[in-house]
């Protein structure tokens, strides 16, 4: 009787444990050095990444935001963005644009050589776009990126004479993207198959094995010899190898790199980062990642947000900058646009979004919401002016910006119901349109994440799928976003994609919230860790170790 | 995750029958043993929690305030605050609630079904009870928190159907044990006496069967309560129960755990909450069982 009492107790003591996690706290406070050394070669780089693990490897059939990590080893690009926002040489050494913007002509790079020993020509890189559009690959991101993409010639050995169907601004931007990474020619020819679990490109390190749910492991390229500009050195990668762990639950990632188990891991929770300062042993990069910051969208297509006076209101309502402070323990940036400082023609002189609740309370009583329940909450016309908000529980910190932005909107008299679903069930609904309130990101490195997320060609149809989640159609950003991804000249796309901007914040599509970094946490015995400017993610070709 | 059912309970029990808890205890028999009145003493505090929250915290248990984000345990915040400046305490007690309900309703649901499922096999025909009894082993094949799990998903998320998944998983076990009763009584005594008697057989069933086959698991399910709430608990643990701003103790410390190394206080305080419900429960559901049986004897 005794035990079975005891019993019950040791697992409901076991379960608070369990569930509960335990963690390390660091301690010291030493400050960070950044005396690095010389650079030597060597050894096996233990990188920690979240549960992002793909069903496959082939860079065009992949798009979520992690899997970035998996493909710069593997594979070079055509092209190559630097801090800058420029466009560099990478796997073409040249290119030219002509005037009405339709037709791209690539140079290539002469002496690269693939892991399989092809070699790189322009027949290779035609046959790259081909695979993207092949229905086969089942691209879901990058196909739509170069959409545009008609036919090509190829003109000797290393030229190649891209012809676009109609002009296309972000081309070039696209595909600097590891998405569009360059695969091995005769793998595409030979046996396409196989790229799926042993993918094959130019880049510093070759894949080795990938035990499914557990890690990824690459050694080095010997013949690598083509680094992308601003790279710190020339020739083969320092490290042996490298070994990417999949550990899907954050306190353990985090845990993981503090006691040595793992060199370096990608997505530190924001409220461990000041435990890395404290540490002696682990330092800390972020690099901050282009494109649409992360927001919470409206669906604009029925009420109440069909109303802009009411997201107006609701946007004015939130104290964007406090609750990015609060969620992020100070480590993220409060967005203030509908793309990041990072992206390609961003400009900053945009309207600014500023915290104004009498403003919200006012644009609400305009709107005609100005009788409130017996709860608190304005009607109009017999009904409650609430939202449905769904859950997928993905990551904490969404589930936290639902709860705030929820007891901030309810001061203004809004009710928010926060529905959970499964990923499943949550993405059904967002197709559907069945949500009030929608969260998310799009990381890319041009501003033409304003024609996809924004321009009313994108919105989801039963016939094809969009990616305008807010659902919004106005004619005047339509045109300019439009407008901007066809011009040749630079200047004006500059000009256009500011009016742009300056049009959403009228519009209030989205709650701009945050600019999401990578923050990276890693051992003070790991150097050279290097992110890229077209996604913000790791590159590991001038990582080494010290011993 | 496992917690012991009221079927392992009863068996696990049966040979201790009325055995002392401390010297002296046979003697002082009227007054409960010191631990079971703690014991009952925290659960009358959860059960009052549970009814009138307001009267054991003041505050607001969905009031944000982003400015004492993760504060540490003081005279103004009892148990700290969570992630949202969000007073523990607060919500803690009013999370009660919602482990009190699923608690006690799943064990309702699972108690009411199972007996009448286990009455109907233990009388009825016997391709009745080869059919229902087949269907109980099948049950009992899985863990209970796995047939919640699969009719979570089929039902959907959120406290009701998480109470529903919880009761049902739980009706096996009742079933068996109700139908084990039932046998036993059905060649008892007194039972054949009131037939003797010419008591109808309904009357017999209603009036003897019944009330002699179900009331030891009634107090056995005071046990499958504190069972209950935890796995509600876990349910929300995994973000399938209570859904946000609500308090529930599993989901807070579902949330709590990315916190550990910023706030002990956030996870520890709904962690002991879990273990005090289910340890409570457990003794005080253990008291009245060998109070019965003594009776009985």
């Amino acid at each position: 009787m005794k035990k079975q009492f005891l019993a019950s107790v040791a697992a409901a003591a076991a379960l608070t444990l369990l569930l509960a996690g335990c963690s390390g706290g660091g301690g010291g406070g030493q400050p960070q050095s950044a005396d690095d050394g010389k650079p030597v070669s060597g050894g096996v780089l233990n990188v920690g990444e979240n549960s992002d693990e793909p069903t496959t490897l082939d860079p065009h059939a992949l798009s979520t935001t992690n899997t970035t990590i998996l493909l710069r080893p593997v594979f070079d690009t055509l092209v190559w963005e630097t801090p800058k926002k420029t466009f560099e040489p990478d796997l073409a050494s040249s290119w030219d644009v002509s005037k009405d913007g339709l037709t791209y002509t690539f140079h290539l790079r002469k002496g690269v050589v693939f892991q399989d020993g092809s070699t790189w020509d322009a027949e290779g890189l035609k046959l790259n776009f081909e695979h993207i559009l092949d229905p086969a690959t089942k691209s879901p991101l990058a196909a739509s990126y170069i959409a545009p993409y008609k036919d090509s010639t190829v003109i000797d050995d290393h030229t190649l004479e891209v012809h676009l169907s109609y002009p296309y601004s972000a081309f070039l931007n696209v595909l600097a993207q590891s998405y569009l990474s360059i695969i091995s020619p005769k793998q595409i020819k030979e046996s396409p198959e196989t790229i799926d679990t042993h993918p094959i490109g130019s880049g510093p390190f070759e894949f080795v094995t990938w035990v499914k749910g557990q890690y990824i492991e690459y050694k080095r390229y010997d013949k690598y010899d083509w680094a992308p500009p601003g790279s710190a050195h020339k020739g083969p990668a320092y490290l042996d190898g490298i070994k990417i762990n999949f550990i899907a639950e954050d306190s353990v990632r985090f845990n993981a790199v503090g006691a040595g188990d793992v060199d370096i891991i990608e997505n530190t929770p924001p409220q461990s980062v000041a435990q890395v300062k404290g540490n002696p042993d682990l330092r800390s990069a972020s690099k901050e990642r282009p494109g649409h910051p992360f927001s919470f969208w409206f669906n604009t297509s029925h009420a109440p947000f069909d109303d802009v006076r009411v997201r107006q209101a609701i946007v004015d309502a939130v104290d964007r900058e406090q609750l990015v402070k609060t969620v992020s323990f100070g480590q993220w940036k409060t967005a203030n646009g509908y793309i990041t400082p990072v992206t390609p023609d961003y400009a900053a002189n945009t309207a600014t979004i500023a915290y104004d609740p009498k403003k919200a309370a006012q644009l609400l009583d305009e709107a005609g919401w100005s009788q409130k329940d017996a709860d608190g909450y304005r009607v109009k016309d017999g009904k409650q002016l609430s939202a449905t908000y769904i859950d997928a529980g993905v990551n904490p910190q969404t589930t936290q910006f639902a709860q705030l932005i929820q007891a901030a909107v309810k001061k203004i008299g809004v009710k928010v119901d926060i529905r959970q679903e499964t990923p499943t069930q949550a993405s059904a609904d967002a197709v559907a349109g069945n949500f009030d309130l929608s969260a998310g990101i799009w990381t890319t490195n041009t501003a033409d994440v304003l024609w996809i997320q924004y321009s009313s060609q994108n919105i989801t149809t039963p016939q094809r799928q969009g990616q305008n989640t807010s659902r919004l159609s106005d004619a005047k950003l339509d045109d300019l976003v439009q407008r901007a991804r066809e011009t040749t000249d630079s200047k004006e796309r500059a000009s256009l994609y500011e009016q742009a901007q300056a049009r959403l914040v009228e519009l209030a599509p989205a709650i701009p919230l945050y600019i999401r970094p990578d923050l990276v946490t890693y051992d003070t015995k790991v150097h050279g860790v290097t992110f890229d400017d077209a996604y913000g993610a790791l590159v590991f070709y001038d990582t080494w170790l010290s011993r | 995750m496992s917690v012991s059912s009221p079927v392992e309970a009863l068996a696990a029990s049966a040979p201790e029958e009325g055995a002392p808890i401390g010297i002296g205890a046979r003697r002082v028999v009227r007054l409960p043993p010191v631990g079971v009145l703690v014991a009952g003493t925290v659960l009358v505090l959860i059960v009052l929690a549970a009814l009138v929250p307001q009267l054991l915290a003041r505050q607001d248990a969905l009031a944000v305030d982003l400015h004492h984000v993760l504060a540490a345990p003081s005279g103004r915040h009892w148990l700290g605050t969570d992630e949202n400046g969000r007073d523990v305490y607060t919500r803690l007690v009013y999370g009660a609630h919602t482990s009190l309900w699923l608690g006690f309703g799943a064990v309702a649901i699972g108690l009411v079904v199972g007996s009448v499922l286990g009455v109907a096999a233990g009388l009825g025909a016997r391709w009745l009870d080869l059919v229902l009894m087949r269907l109980v082993d099948v049950g009992l094949a899985f863990p209970e928190i796995l047939l919640a799990l699969v009719v979570i998903a089929v039902l959907g998320g959120g406290t009701a159907n998480a109470l529903i998944a919880i009761g049902v998983a739980g009706i096996p076990s009742y079933a068996r044990l109700v139908r084990a009763q039932t046998l036993t009584l059905r060649r008892a005594q007194f039972v054949e006496s009131a037939r003797a008697l010419g008591v109808s057989r309904v009357g017999v069933v209603v009036r003897h069967v019944v009330p002699n086959a179900v009331r030891p698991v009634v107090v056995l399910a005071t046990i499958g309560v504190g069972t209950a709430a935890v796995a509600g608990a876990a349910l929300s643990f995994l973000g399938l129960g209570t859904p946000p701003p609500d308090p529930e103790w599993g989901s807070m410390l579902s949330t709590a755990r990315n916190y550990v190394g910023n706030a002990w206080w956030y996870s520890v305080f709904p962690g002991l909450a879990i273990t005090l419900l289910v340890c409570s429960t457990t003794v005080v559901g253990r008291h009245l069982q060998r109070r019965l049986e003594g009776r009985r004897a």
